[in-house]
């Protein structure tokens, strides 16, 4: 029996789904009994989103993430495991999982390109069961809140990517569904539109209508700057999960400082030296220092060796591990060894 | 009323798509009355040899050859309608978005096929139509053995086009059902001439196709203003068939889909 509270808008227990391994031609013809090798695409998934939360699976390319969508709405069946999506059981309950979710890909050709944009979401609202009396009015309304009214009559082929991408937002909420997957919707577009549609998730569906996002993504920053928690995974496995903070608390042991000096100077018994810099013009010397140990001492000790060494110090600021580095030891350390 | 809703909504999408490639369309309506022409002219020089309307069971050779197109058209159509469209959709990526929608897989792959099965109605109504004011003898059939007939027929030919998109969902391309049975229907189901000139064997396997009974009920019907008796045993073959291949067809598109969904293809293409 799965852990399923009102609370929770989607709970997965143990989810596993491999696929086989293509084989080619030759070996195939080789080893024509040969059964193929299987990729294991997610390993005993275990998750639980909150209503009204922003949800990020992080992940690198093939960590899993976007199966474990497929899944969720019922594209991709699972060889093991259960999932429920607003209550209603993935492999029993398909339709209420549909009426649900809202699901926005990442593929701009999701949409007729010979059909103006409000022709395609008029379409799309008769297949969500939209009251045909109501479906000109939700469209006109949701063109206007994705900015698309002025487009609305183009052909979908006229559009920019920016526009296919929130007209599939505007798709996903055509019935209004309370939880929204989102694959990757901002990949493909340029750094300025990727900030809109991430301003829109944000401000406006999670932050305005209260939606459950679960957000598939491989860019840190907008993981970063969107989600409220976030799991990572790796090779179909949740390696951890929890919030962004949590994460950066997991690494506090490593405290690193910039130290910037008027020359070279010895810091080897207060931290490890990571980096050394010197800037021709002003002959300043730049050096990034692991401290030792996590107590207030270890501080102290950088100080003292500074003072000691009789160098003028210009500057000595505390250095935040940059993401990637973060994301980089969460994608690769041991689930096993750290647990969730 | 849900089914109708979405129904309309297929239909809307198609002809608007349809609407968008003009040239296309109006080429469509082009090409009936100039193919009429040239089973005119055909038809007029078998008309100089008598003896040609016996084997033909009393008819004329225009008359005969504009039901059988009629029939081999509507065939075709409905045989392949319906992994074309699946493939439509899989190429376009727009099957994704339609497979999250609350409606299961089989009413989106019938719907989807619905505006080429009605347009391919209206062009048979057409070219009926037509081949009347060509000088086709044609009579207003009997509307309950006509609407027998075409009920039969579409459950008969829709049970091998339900297969074989099925065949298309998990092999992707590749679909040698509609190949083999739009050819030996051509070949062999009284298209263009008389099963009864075939070699022995072949008018078997002729007795065997849908087409055959299903063009030879309706020059029945139409040619020669036939009652519902006279076209029974055509009635009865394709009850068996329809009986035999729509499970059948219905079954093989529910085994792919489930392992398609099993082996995550659905939507590769």
């Amino acid at each position: 029996m799965m852990n399923s509270t009102q609370d929770t808008a989607v709970v997965c227990e143990g989810l596993s789904k491999s696929f086989a391994r293509r084989r080619s031609l030759a070996a195939t013809l080789r080893h024509p009994l040969r059964r193929a090798g299987q990729i294991k695409a997610l390993d005993g998934v275990d998750l639980a989103v909150q209503r009204g939360e922003i949800f990020g699976l992080l992940g690198p390319n093939g960590a899993g993430k976007t199966t474990l969508l497929k899944i969720l709405s019922g594209l991709v069946l699972p060889d093991g495991g259960q999932a429920r999506v607003d209550g209603a059981d993935i492999a029993r309950q398909e339709m209420a999982v549909r009426r649900a979710i809202g699901y926005v890909t990442s593929d701009e050709r999701s949409f007729y390109w010979r059909l103006s944009g409000r022709q395609n979401l008029i379409f799309f609202a008769r297949l969500f069961h939209v009251p045909p009396a109501e479906i000109p009015r939700r469209v006109a309304e949701l063109l206007q809140r994705v900015e698309l009214t002025d487009k609305a009559s183009e052909p979908f082929s006229a559009f920019s990517s920016g526009m296919k991408q929130r007209l599939a937002i505007a798709r996903a909420l055509l019935h209004a569904p309370p939880i929204l997957f989102l694959d990757e919707p901002t990949r493909s577009l340029d750094p300025v539109t990727a900030r809109h549609i991430r301003d829109f998730i944000r401000d406006k569906l999670s932050g305005g209508e209260g939606k459950t996002i679960l957000l598939a993504t491989h860019n840190l920053h907008e993981a970063a700057s969107l989600c409220h928690r976030m799991a990572i995974l790796n090779r179909g496995r949740v390696q951890r999960t929890g919030r962004l903070d949590e994460f950066r608390a997991l690494f506090a042991a490593q405290r690193i400082y910039r130290v910037e000096l008027d020359r070279p100077v010895d810091l080897d018994s207060a931290g490890r030296v990571l980096s050394s810099t010197r800037d021709e013009a002003s002959g300043a010397i730049t050096m990034e220092v692991q401290l030792h140990d996590q107590g207030d001492d270890s501080l102290s000790s950088l100080v003292s060796s500074l003072a000691a060494s009789g160098a003028r110090v210009r500057e000595i600021t505390r250095q935040e591990p940059p993401l990637e580095d973060l994301f980089d030891r969460l994608f690769h350390e041991d689930p096993g060894e750290e647990g969730q | 009323m849900r089914t109708l809703a979405l129904l309309r909504a297929f239909l809307v999408r198609d002809f608007l798509q349809e609407m968008s490639y003009r040239t296309n369309f109006i080429m469509q309506w082009v090409g009936v009355a100039a193919s009429l022409t040239v089973w005119y002219f055909l038809g007029s020089f078998f008309a100089r040899f008598p003896q040609l309307a016996e084997s033909l069971g009393g008819m004329d050779y225009f008359s005969y050859s504009v039901v059988g197109i009629a029939f081999l058209r509507y065939l075709s159509t409905i045989n392949s309608t319906f992994a074309r469209k699946v493939r439509q959709e899989q190429v376009a990526g727009t099957l994704e978005a339609m497979l999250v929608t609350p409606n299961s897989t089989p009413t989106l792959v019938l719907l989807s096929s619905a505006y080429e099965m009605l347009s391919a109605s209206l062009w048979i109504l057409a070219w009926l139509f037509l081949g009347r004011l060509f000088g086709a003898t044609f009579h207003f059939p009997a509307l309950l053995p006509a609407l027998l007939l075409l009920g039969l027929v579409m459950a008969s030919f829709a049970s091998i086009g339900i297969m074989s998109a099925g065949m298309v969902i998990y092999f992707k391309r590749g679909d040698p059902v509609t190949w083999l049975l739009a050819s030996g229907s051509t070949l062999l189901g009284g298209i263009f001439f008389p099963v009864s000139i075939l070699p022995e064997g072949a008018q078997m396997l002729a007795r065997l196709l849908p087409i055959t009974h299903a063009v030879e009920g309706f020059r029945e019907l139409i040619v020669k203003g036939a009652s519902l008796a006279d076209i029974w045993p055509n009635l009865q073959y394709l009850l068996v068939f329809a009986a035999i291949f729509l499970p059948l067809g219905l079954g093989v598109f529910y085994l792919a889909l489930r392992r398609a969904r099993v082996e995550g293809t659905l939507i590769q293409y």
